[in-house]
């Protein structure tokens, strides 16, 4: 609800300047000033409002010690609220100080309607100059040192010292506002204390003249109650608001304060400053209810009114009496219970439906008669405590006349035709819960969520895993297909591990010449794979290139080199070579992989 | 490749076997039974005694929560009968009768507080978690997930663009993580609960002495912030926060289950 209005109230923006004159029925006259301080140098304007009339001859006004006046002009405001129309008149002056000091601006008489009125006498403090910012007490906090005592202020105000318990305690919260405009009104933050609050009213706009000087006034009003015995303090409220104004020079001081020449610059770009006003506190006695309550008695404290009815009142044994409650007035409603009927030899009493509506709360329960001897609905009363009367009081309603005729066992079977409107009627009795299930359905262990989670989590992982596994897999086998160098590169390996085994086999037969010749073409194949050049290029004297090419290390290159040249020599019988050699030369050939498949 | 399928295939019966094993602990149909016929004998009490043994057993139904939910209304217990649907709602969200007996219960509660505004998006999600059981949300990842690779090997399988892969994953991925964030979020959201005596009384602070700041009624929705002691935190659906007692509330998934 609060934000609701605080959402509302964001977009509103009131200025103080725009006249708008108070609502009001009787006739009246009032004078007010829009400042009760000024320096030499600045002027005052004079509002004589006549409200409750729709033409007043403007007031021939007399010499004022200490000012001189100017006539401006009259104004004329109509409003018509909640369906009242209501008129003011307002005749504007303005006053020139002429000397400085704490001067009176005298009462002024005017007779309207054959009636004479008369104002009161307004003070007003002259200064040699404007009031410098800072001078009056700080009412806000801003972060700056800004007065806007008399522009701005909050006031917390509670129409009685002394409650009972559970009655209800009007609260008001008043921010008034002169000449400043105002944006972005939150609704007062109320610290609760010892006491329930409800939740705010929609606020109230209006006008209101206050020691002389005329203020924009937006009212807020909320209900409290108290549940224990005691003082209570209600702690002061705080509103958050922002501040517009306009900045005169960029190039000056931007906290410079929000004197009137500051505002009345029209030059200036708006400046906009979050304030909080804070109003003052109130202690409230919270009385004990006296002793001797009634029977029934709850917690109702306040004025009510009760009303009950029964119906219909003619009915046969088992139909149904439908029983209807409403409890109204001013207190808390929350707390107040209804006196619903309870099962007895005589009726059968469903349970009541109870629903809150604003100031009202109603009851509405299903009685049926047990027996054809009932005469009549027992009274209902209700018990409350009026704090005005500072008494106990009981309404009571009833008894309800009652006619029960005898059940009619066979009334189906005799009903005749085109009366089934009225056998079905009766079938809207109450309300109450659907029966029992019969099945239990699927029973879970009640450590089952934390299963599913355990599942979920291997789920996610293994599931993550295999498709990266998938489409690695996949990857490779289109690559293989379609980049002939990457296919070689990867079978590179393989074939050198063959030929690794196959010279192994020569080796251990003794198998010289095949031996070298093994080596020979493994170590060829493997280096035109890897590095992807013809198996022609790849020879004793131009390996050593190929390799240094590839920045390998000059001991392996050699190594290389030096096996090449021991295979060709023995492979085209330059010369022999025994086991050890040839041992020797199986290793290189192993050590030369094992190299290259790092790299 | 068949590795990892056979170690799935492991992992998944490993699974299955594990609630086959649940499902052998007890036999809690039989009781279930029994309390049906404690309540249409009238015999609330004992209804409710046999209910919550089967509860206490370590299994759980939308039936059993529902008819413990109908034993504890017609006992007079209103808070507890409003816990039971809550919890009843859990297993079988999208059951009218679990839904009508709430409602019910819920007008003959005292509980006033309003619920605080919340965005349409809010809204639409939290109407969203209400409809599904926390084991069908997971069921919603799950498939969403396996979409997500099945997209994957579709997208190299038919040479999709680069674009159209991001396009495709990330839009299923963002599914599937505010789906996954729905289903974590409702299985851990261990703060909704209810409150179950008949009046009770919120203060300022965890203490006896403390003063009252609000009234709080059984069946009332509150949801609890922490817990101090004997006392916890709660805040109502209008956003008071107030201190009650432990015994005061029950939460709808609580922490031990």
């Amino acid at each position: 609800m609060q934000a609701r209005w605080a959402k509302i109230l964001l977009s509103l923006c009131f200025f103080v300047s725009i006249s708008v004159r108070a609502v009001a029925q009787d006739v009246s006259f009032q004078a007010s000033v829009d400042r009760k301080k000024a320096g030499l140098d600045s002027t005052i304007i004079l509002d004589l409002t006549a409200t409750g009339v729709q033409n007043v001859s403007p007031v021939q006004l007399p010499e004022i010690d200490g000012f001189k006046s100017r006539y401006i002009g009259p104004s004329t405001s109509i409003s018509i609220i909640n369906g009242q129309q209501s008129s003011s008149v307002s005749q504007k002056y303005i006053l020139y100080p002429q000397k400085t000091g704490v001067l009176t601006i005298p009462a002024f008489t005017v007779t309207i309607e054959g009636k004479p009125y008369a104002t009161e006498p307004i003070e007003v403090e002259i200064l040699e100059s404007a009031p410098a910012e800072g001078q009056d007490s700080a009412a806000v906090d801003i972060g700056r040192p800004v007065s806007l005592e008399d522009k701005a202020f909050l006031r917390l105000e509670i129409p009685r010292e002394k409650i009972y318990a559970y009655e209800r305690l009007p609260i008001t919260i008043k921010l008034y506002a002169n000449n400043i405009s105002l944006t972005d009104i939150q609704f007062p933050v109320l610290s609760q204390g010892d006491l329930v609050l409800e939740d705010f009213a929609k606020p109230v706009q209006y006008q209101d003249i206050l020691n002389g000087v005329s203020y924009d006034v937006v009212e807020f009003n909320i209900a409290a109650y108290a549940s224990k015995a005691g003082t209570v303090t209600v702690d002061p409220a705080q509103l958050d608001c922002n501040v517009i104004y306009k900045r005169a020079d960029r190039r000056s001081s931007m906290f410079g304060g929000l004197s009137d020449d500051f505002f009345n610059d029209f030059f200036g770009s708006y400046e906009k400053y979050p304030v909080t006003l804070k109003s003052g506190s109130r202690t409230v006695e919270v009385l004990p209810l006296p002793e001797g309550a009634p029977p029934g008695f709850g917690s109702a404290v306040g004025q009510f009114n009760f009303e009950a009815s029964a119906s219909p009142l003619e009915v046969n044994v088992g139909d149904p009496i439908t029983i209807k409650m409403t409890i109204s007035g001013n207190g808390d409603l929350k707390n107040v219970e209804l006196p619903a009927y309870k099962d007895s030899e005589n009726f059968k009493a469903y349970d009541p439906q109870i629903k809150q509506q604003g100031n009202a709360k109603t009851l509405e329960q299903v009685l049926i008669p047990k027996t054809e001897k009932v005469v009549h609905v027992p009274e209902a009363s209700f018990v409350y405590f009026d704090p005005q009367k500072e008494a106990y009081a009981t309404i009571r309603r009833g008894p309800f006349p009652l006619t029960v005729h005898p059940a009619q066992q066979g009334k189906a079977n005799i009903i005749v035709e085109g009366a089934q409107d009225k056998a079905v009627a009766p079938e809207t009795f109450g309300r109450d819960i659907i029966f029992i299930k019969e099945k239990p359905g699927a029973f879970y262990s009640l450590s089952v969520l934390l299963a599913d989670v355990k599942f979920f989590a291997a789920f996610l992982f293994l599931y993550a895993a295999m498709i990266v596994a998938v489409l690695v897999v996949f990857r490779k086998n289109i690559r293989m297909k379609t980049d002939v160098g990457y296919a070689k590169r990867l079978r590179a390996p393989q074939k050198a591990k063959e030929g690794l085994r196959a010279a192994e086999h020569y080796l251990k037969a003794h198998k010289q010449k095949e031996f070298y010749d093994t080596a020979y073409k493994v170590l060829q194949k493997y280096f035109a794979e890897k590095f992807s050049i013809p198996e022609g290029m790849v020879t004793s004297y131009d390996i050593q290139g190929i390799l240094l090419q590839r920045n390998i290390s000059l001991s392996m290159v050699g190594k290389v080199k030096e096996l090449f040249a021991v295979c060709e020599m023995v492979r085209y019988g330059a010369t022999t070579s025994d086991g050890v050699a040839m041992q020797k030369s199986y290793q290189a050939l192993k050590e030369i992989f094992d190299f290259f498949e790092r790299i | 490749m068949k590795r990892i399928l056979i170690i799935l295939a492991m992992v998944c019966q490993a699974i299955w076997c594990g609630t086959a094993a649940q499902g052998a602990l007890g036999n809690p149909s039989v009781k279930f039974y029994e309390g049906n016929l404690s309540y249409k004998q009238g015999n609330y009490e004992k209804a409710i005694a046999t209910y919550e043994e089967v509860l206490k057993e370590g299994f759980a139904s939308g039936a059993l929560y529902y008819n413990l939910g109908n034993s504890y209304f017609k006992a007079q217990q209103l808070g507890k009968a409003i816990l039971s649907y809550e919890r009843a709602k859990l297993f079988i969200p999208r059951d009218s009768d679990v839904q009508s007996n709430l409602n019910y219960a819920m007008s003959r509660s005292r509980a006033s507080s309003t619920p605080q505004e919340i965005s349409f998006l809010k809204k639409i999600f939290d109407d969203y978690k209400d409809l599904l059981t926390s084991r069908e949300m997971m069921w919603i990842v799950v498939i969403l997930y396996i979409l997500i690779g099945v997209a994957l090997v579709c997208a190299e399988i038919f040479q999709l663009s680069t674009r159209t892969r991001w396009l495709l994953v990330i839009f299923l991925a963002s599914v599937t993580v505010a789906q996954g964030f729905l289903w974590i979020s409702n299985v851990q959201n261990i703060s909704r609960a209810v409150v179950v005596l008949e009046d009770a009384q919120a203060k300022f602070e965890p203490s006896d002495q403390a003063t009252q700041h609000f009234y709080l009624f059984a069946g009332e929705k509150v949801f609890v912030l922490r817990s101090e002691g004997a006392w916890a935190k709660i805040q109502r659906l209008d956003g008071k926060l107030g201190w009650v007692k432990v015994s005061d509330v029950e939460r709808l998934i609580s922490e031990q289950r």
